[in-house]
């Protein structure tokens, strides 16, 4: 009876936006409203002394427990933003257990990390500095050892009242994270400029709608705002075998019976550039992942013509990074 | 005192920090804070209803993405720690509030749970219920195509053609309905359809397959979804904001009312202070009045000061003239006095040849009449010579008689006598005028004359004067040397010598010597007076000179003979100086200068 009640409640408040939606703003945002996905646009509100730092920082192998590695080492801005093995090397090449995300637009994420337990960058932070098989440290550590460093102290007392402390580190490594927007062809196209795709990337895109990838994989990132089970339509970790932890997915986080399985879809933008695939590496080509996509999460067979008209399209996602953003490789 | 000024200070420092206490009550209450508040509260509420549209939207469709449901999560955080900053110190005081925001809190992580699990399942049911017409469709195509190549047409291709377009229709209806019981056929005929599925050929069963799977994730999905939805709009979310609401109110209430009351006590204690003030500027006020009235007091009394000094100034000049008077008055009796002593010595002085002149005149008159008788007879003898013979007798009778006289004169030697008698006279008379002459010496009321005067000749001329004082008791040895004459008062110094020399008698008590010394010394003349007396004892010795200072009988001595003397020699430029032995005697010295240019006009005051 409640339930019922609830339900009309719904559908009359379901009718209501309809009216809403259909009679006067939808027509002007009509065109992006349409699109699935919208175009990407750089930010323009950052700070540029902290993104500066954060490049810094985010380059600084000091930020490891052996200063063997920095950020960079496994996210490569110049690799698509991740190291491309299966699984990242930490200190004293210590196997990692997950695939290495792209810090490329992971701002725009709703979480971090696959399994989304994360909620924003500066906590994201913290999750590499102390795993062993990562970077192994802690931040009196890395203090202890930037404190060292004249510059950083200067630098950080510029910035900050209370200078050189482990919540500004991530801070401005947040921030030149946050700078690290990677427009492309395809939000150009988008945004009109109709040949700024070929006609097959077009016909790609057409299919990825078509075929329901852009189910999960839409937004402003394509991808990167909501959990989905990894399966839908077939058992893939039956079927590959070997379960481990990282295969548990959000479960690990919420314990929810629910989320067993469940990742946050990840955002396909330089999707080309990120091999191999999938949380587990598994996928080595796009190819393969578009199978594999194509098999466990739509349920669907796809011709080699689709896959290779769909690769294009996820080919022309790869974007260019602000100039600001473009740097070193320590 | 200063006991006082830090009880007072302490005091009105307790009175200040009572001031500053409720002052800091009445403006704890931020008005800013409490209209952000509920404007974070308004906005909780409309964003919470714009997630729940947004939601609603992608039930619908209407939306493509799931940006829309996923990003105003960012801004409800952001909220949320704003609120929860905001009401963390109130939420201390109040327990309801503390508990409505938790609750709130824990009602929107569990939206955001259910939302992501929404996301999730319509994606998923989205794409199959989109993709389900395709699939029947591409199923229909498939057995129409393998129908088309047989010349017969297979009922069972036609019945699974038929019941797949049911089955589309069904799952339409489903979706658009909200209806639950329309789910069980639909099963129903998907596992008839499973089971049947392996008796197609492959290229028909696969397309099936495809079906089945998805009108399944449809008919599974759809309640689900309907039933994530139903608890995410039945979430208690405006209920718990209007808890928080009706929480903070309630606090805020109090603290208006704390507010007030603190206001209300405000106004009291300022108005006390006020009247406190007031108090102590009318307490000022009077305390200056009384200070105008005291300087103008003041003022007044300097005006007429200057007044009362020039009378008080002429009143001491008046009382000085009157002293100067009654001082020269009382110089003037002590030289009245010296002089009086002297006059009886004097007078007796002069009684004595007077006397004797006196006597000797007697005597002498006493032969008179027989120089008289005598001097008859020899006027009547030329007559007699004259006279006839006759007569002789008669001549002889008178000039017996001469005869007779003469004789009587003769025999008694009474014209020696006469003659002694005279010059006695004569001598006493001398004795008389020298006397007059001492004493008119020794008194002259010139003083202010000044001459060549020899110092030798005035004590000597005192010393006549002092006679009677010293005859009998006192030798006086005079032992003058050869002084210069001095310009001086004589008869001032004669008044000094006179005073010192009887002094000198006084001090003798039976007989003694006084001793007059004068000699000369580079350009200073001396008068050395020594006597044999008594002394003057060491005690008293030093104070001789001070005016009134007497060691006699009250009405014997003035006690100014002494200061006279000394003021004198010293406006003469000279010294006075004293030596005395006790029973042995006293010895004064007096030293003048020879070529002094004292201005003697001064001597006023000594005369």
């Amino acid at each position: 009876m409640k339930i019922h009640k609830v339900l009309v409640t719904i559908c009359s408040f379901i009718s209501l936006i309809a009216v809403f939606t259909l009679s006067g703003s939808a027509v002007v945002e009509s065109a992006e409203l349409n699109e699935p996905i919208q175009p990407l646009k750089p930010r323009q509100d950052l700070n540029l002394e902290k993104v500066n730092l954060g490049k810094l920082l985010f380059n600084d192998k000091r930020l490891s427990g052996d200063n063997s590695i920095s950020c960079a080492s496994c996210h490569d801005i110049n690799k698509g933003g991740v190291d491309q093995l299966p699984v990242s090397k930490g200190v004293g090449d210590a196997s990692g257990l997950i695939n290495t995300p792209t810090v490329l637009n992971s701002s725009l994420n709703f979480r971090q990390f696959w399994d989304g337990r994360a909620s924003s960058l500066e906590e994201q932070i913290d999750g590499p500095i102390h795993m062993k098989h990562e970077m192994n440290t802690d931040w009196p550590s890395i203090l202890n050892k930037l404190k060292q460093d004249q510059s950083y102290v200067d630098s950080f007392n510029k910035v900050y009242k209370n200078g050189l402390q482990a919540d500004n580190i991530k801070d401005v490594i947040s921030e030149y994270e946050r700078s690290l927007i990677t427009p492309s062809r395809f939000d150009r196209y988008l945004q009109g400029q109709k040949d700024a795709i070929t006609e097959n990337e077009i016909k790609g895109y057409e299919l990825f709608k078509r075929y329901g990838c852009v189910a999960c994989h839409q937004g402003v990132n394509i991808g990167g705002n909501m959990y989905q089970l990894f399966g839908v339509m077939g058992d893939y970790f039956k079927d590959r075998g070997n379960i481990n932890d990282s295969d548990l997915g959000h479960f690990n986080v919420s314990k929810n019976e629910q989320d067993r399985h469940k990742f946050k879809v990840p955002s396909l933008r330089n999707i080309a550039l990120t091999a191999p695939y999938f949380h587990d590496g598994s996928a080595k080509t796009l190819r393969d992942a578009v199978k594999i996509m194509a098999k466990y999460q739509l349920g669907r067979t796809m011709p080699e013509k689709d896959e290779e008209l769909i690769i294009q399209f996820l080919q022309s996602l790869s974007g260019e990074l602000p100039a600001q953003a473009k740097g070193e490789k320590q | 005192m200063s006991l006082r000024y830090f009880t007072n200070f302490v005091l009105s420092l307790f009175m200040i920090a009572i001031l500053v206490f409720l002052y800091t009550k009445v403006q704890s209450l931020n008005i800013d804070d409490h209209y952000e508040i509920t404007d974070t509260l308004r906005q909780h509420s409309s964003l919470n209803f714009r997630w729940n549209e947004q939601v609603l939207k992608t039930k619908l469709s209407l939306s493509s993405n799931y940006d829309s449901v996923t990003n105003p999560l960012v801004d409800l955080r952001s909220l949320q720690n704003k609120l929860n900053t905001k009401l963390s110190e109130l939420s201390v005081e109040s327990s309801s509030l503390k508990e409505s925001v938790e609750q709130y809190n824990n009602s929107i992580e569990e939206k955001n749970k259910l939302i992501e699990q929404f996301k999730g399942q319509n994606a998923i049911f989205d794409n199959s219920l989109r993709y389900i017409s395709t699939a029947i469709e591409d199923l229909v195509s498939e057995i129409d195509s393998q129908s088309s190549s047989n010349t017969k047409p297979n009922p069972t291709f036609l019945a699974l053609k038929s019941a797949s377009q049911t089955l589309l229709r069904e799952l339409l209806e489903f979706n658009q309905s909200a209806q639950q019981n329309l789910a069980e056929p639909i099963t129903e005929q998907l596992r008839i359809l499973e089971s049947q599925k392996k008796s197609f050929p492959d290229t028909i069963s696969v397309k099936l397959d495809a079906v089945i799977r998805h009108a399944l994730v449809v008919v599974k999905r759809k309640p689900e979804i309907d039933s994530l939805l139903a608890k995410i709009v039945s979430l208690p979310i405006s209920t718990n904001i209007e808890k928080i609401e009706n929480a903070y109110t309630a606090v805020y209430d109090s603290r208006v009312r704390d507010k007030d009351f603190y206001f209300t006590t405000l106004i009291a204690y300022a108005g006390v202070l006020l009247a406190l003030l007031a108090f102590i500027g009318y307490r000022l006020r009077n305390s200056y009045r009384q200070l105008n009235v005291l300087n103008k007091q003041l003022t007044v009394a300097n005006e007429t000061l200057e007044e009362r000094v020039a009378q008080r100034t002429e009143e001491l000049s008046t009382a000085y003239n009157e002293l100067k008077q009654s001082q020269a008055q009382l110089i003037q009796s002590e030289k009245m006095a010296s002089l009086g002593q002297m006059v009886a010595g004097v007078a007796h002085e002069i009684n004595t040849p007077l006397a004797y002149c006196h006597s000797n005149i007697d005597l002498v008159k006493e032969q008179l009449p027989d120089i008289i008788t005598l001097f008859k007879e020899f006027a009547n003898f030329p007559n007699l010579l004259d006279a006839p013979e006759s007569e002789q007798q008669a001549l002889k009778e008178g000039l017996g008689t001469i005869q007779e006289a003469m004789l009587a004169f003769e025999k008694e030697g009474s014209f020696d006598e006469m003659n002694l008698l005279l010059e006695g006279s004569l001598s006493g008379l001398n004795q008389i005028s020298d006397m007059v002459k001492s004493l008119k010496d020794f008194s002259r009321l010139d003083q202010h004359k000044v001459e060549n005067s020899d110092l030798n000749k005035g004590l000597d001329s005192v010393l006549v004067i002092a006679n009677n004082v010293l005859k009998n008791k006192v030798e006086i040895i005079k032992d003058y040397g050869e002084i210069p004459k001095i310009s001086c008062s004589p008869s001032q110094l004669n008044q000094v010598f006179l005073n010192l020399i009887v002094n000198a008698s006084q001090a003798i008590e039976d007989t003694g010597t006084i001793t007059l010394r004068t000699y000369s010394t580079n350009n200073f003349v001396n008068i050395n007076i020594e006597d044999t007396g008594k002394g003057i004892p060491q005690d008293i010795l030093p104070r001789i000179f001070d005016p009134f200072f007497t060691t006699k009988e009250i009405g014997k001595g003035t006690g100014l003979g002494l200061s006279i003397a000394y003021k004198i020699i010293q406006q003469h430029g000279g010294t006075i100086t004293v030596r005395s032995e006790v029973n042995k005697g006293t010895q004064f010295t007096v030293s003048l200068p020879v070529n002094q240019k004292t201005d003697f006009k001064n001597f006023e005051v000594a005369a």
